[in-house]
């Protein structure tokens, strides 16, 4: 049985002075090794609830754990939680334009204590993984959207995260771009056995996942699970 | 990639912002090397003018601002000479004269048995004699700056002189004078019974400093012995306007090139607000984005001092070639002189950086994420 990877109990998260109530008490679980799609209209709180579990921002109130680490109590910059446990990738690739896809890849690596030369061969080997070898020096300006989308991809995993967050990856991409990138997702989940949640509005995308948890006003409507659902989970 | 080269390329991708940026500092540092060569070329030659030859140590009167200034009663000299230690004592009076083309000219009154304790070669002609009213030795600089010749008549104060010989003593400011008699000097500044300086050389196996100690312990609280530049430096504040005002330099090429920096460090940071974003979404600490921030500000600075040092040297050497000052200046770049400012042009860079730095460490990376 997988251990549970993130622990949500009734989650509040409000903005502008509490006027928004972006999350309204939700709470759920989700378990080492999952591919989770948070879906819901725009509005439902699903990216805040990403960002949350992400540890870019804090809960107002209710108990936040994610990677065995308390999201709601620790204090100070959480940013080596991030750096080590999880990989963002983002609607918008998010690359830095003037930086080539081998450099982008090398960012996060910054933060960590290792040798250069071995960043740079996990930089590489990644690339080659998202079909971007050959491409390792174009900046993003020079790559195609679903080129871009992988840079991020394999971004996301150069630190070897426990856990992936995607938010709307497939956003603006067409459909067959949507689709390649989708399963670019899933295969890197199956290989490496990293948590994948993925937030989208697209009930189509969402049917990849082998979990679907539906947001709507800021509180968990249902978590149903899909036929795609590859492994037994309690 | 390391960070350093990713500091770099930061800086490159907005080249004619950080070009722009590099001149402001630069300019500034510009500055401080051609005026604090010239300056310490200066200083260098007034202290060489009293403590050349040779002499084992001069003496001069204590607490005045600029050796130059110094008044030394003519009677000391002649008590000291009787010092059954000294074997040899001169006075030398130093002045400022008028002289066609030159308002700094420089006039030493000297007698000829002198010239070897202060120093002086003759090139051409001869010495005068020691109470010739109308002969004068010119500076071999002087001579060729001014076209003179053996010969030939000067005039110094508005009196006429014949020039019977040129000498050398390797300094700038007195190979760019004149020396005259003593008396005749005396005389013509209306000085009588003064000198600037007395030169002493004490006999041999005696102990240069002992001597030192005795004139200061007979003449404590009216004159000084010098010894090196250093004593100098220590006794006479002699350039202390030029150098306050080399620091005055300094102080605004700080503040201006810091605003400089700090004008295009925050342009910077706003514009990459979503990018700083990026950074810590993909895990980079506050700290990690202050040191970007001010490592880019500071490589500014540093390239701003290379820049800075070499656009002030060719300014100094400008300089040194306008006809005008040709043989008074003689930039003397030091150690020192490079080290203060590539440490001014630095902390312009932390100055610049600091505040950036900063806002830039306190970016939410979801707000910034959100910024379009």
């Amino acid at each position: 049985m997988n251990e549970q990877i993130v622990i949500a109990r009734d989650l509040v998260k409000t903005y502008e002075n509490g006027r928004t109530r972006a999350l309204d008490g939700v709470s759920l679980e989700i378990f080492s090794g999952e591919f989770v799609a948070i879906c819901g209209p725009s509005g439902s709180g699903k990216s805040t609830l990403l960002n949350l579990i992400g540890a870019l921002d804090r809960p107002d109130s209710g108990e936040l754990w994610v990677a065995g680490e308390d999201l709601t109590h620790s204090q100070g910059d959480l940013a080596s939680f991030r750096a080590r446990k999880v990989g963002f990738i983002f609607q918008l690739h998010n690359l830095i334009p003037s930086l080539t896809a081998l450099e982008n890849l090398l960012i996060p690596t910054l933060e960590l204590d290792e040798p250069r030369h071995k960043a740079q061969a996990r930089a590489r080997e990644l690339l080659e993984r998202v079909g971007l070898a050959d491409k390792a020096h174009r900046r993003p300006p020079e790559l195609s959207g679903g080129e871009r989308q992988r840079v991020a991809v394999a971004r996301a995993l150069i630190n070897n995260p426990q856990l992936i967050l995607a938010d709307e990856p497939t956003g603006s991409l067409d459909s067959k771009t949507e689709k390649a990138v989708l399963d670019l997702l899933r295969e890197i989940h199956r290989e490496r056995g990293v948590t994948l949640i993925l937030v989208t509005h697209d009930a189509r995308v969402a049917q990849h996942a082998d979990r679907v948890i539906e947001l709507i006003d800021g509180r968990v409507v249902v978590g149903v699970e899909t036929a795609q659902k590859p492994h037994a989970f309690p | 990639m390391s960070f350093a080269q990713l500091i770099l390329k930061n800086l490159w991708r907005q080249r004619v912002r950080s070009l722009l940026a590099i001149l402001g500092i630069s300019l500034g540092i510009a500055t401080i090397i051609a005026l604090g060569a010239i300056a310490d070329g200066m200083e260098q030659n007034l202290i060489a003018t009293l403590r050349s030859g040779k002499a084992d140590f001069s003496i001069g009167q204590a607490h005045v601002p600029m050796i130059v200034l110094s008044s030394v009663p003519e009677a000391r000299l002649y008590e000291i000479a009787r010092w059954p230690e000294i074997k040899q004592a001169v006075g030398a009076l130093v002045a400022f004269a008028s002289f066609p083309g030159n308002p700094y000219f420089l006039t030493i009154g000297i007698e000829p048995e002198a010239f070897e304790l202060g120093g002086v070669t003759l090139l051409e002609g001869r010495a005068f004699s020691p109470y010739a009213e109308d002969e004068v030795l010119l500076g071999r600089i002087a001579a060729h700056t001014l076209g003179i010749k053996l010969g030939d008549v000067v005039e110094i104060d508005l009196k006429q002189f014949r020039v019977v010989g040129i000498y050398e003593t390797g300094n700038l400011l007195e190979d760019g004078g004149a020396l005259l008699p003593l008396r005749t000097l005396q005389k013509l500044k209306n000085r009588p019974s003064e000198l600037t300086v007395i030169l002493v050389r004490v006999n041999e196996g005696i102990s240069i400093e002992e001597v030192m100690a005795r004139v200061e312990r007979e003449y404590g609280g009216s004159l000084i012995t010098l010894r090196s530049s250093e004593e100098f430096n220590r006794n006479y504040q002699s350039l202390s306007l030029v150098r306050a005002g080399s620091w005055l330099i300094s102080l605004l090429a700080l503040v201006i090139g810091g605003i400089g920096v700090m004008n295009t460090m925050i342009m910077s940071v706003f514009e990459r607000t979503r990018e700083i974003g990026i950074l810590r979404a993909v895990g980079w600490r506050r700290r990690r984005v202050l040191q970007l921030i001010l490592g880019e500000s500071l490589a500014l600075g540093g390239i701003a001092a290379i820049v800075g040092t070499l656009l002030g040297w060719g300014a100094a050497r400008a300089v040194t070639l306008l006809p005008q000052v040709r043989g008074l200046i003689g930039p003397l770049y030091t150690p020192e002189l490079f080290t203060k400012a590539l440490f001014i042009a630095l902390l312009v860079g932390v100055v610049g950086g600091l505040y950036p730095a900063y806002r830039a460490s306190r970016i939410s990376p979801q707000e910034a994420l959100r910024y379009e």
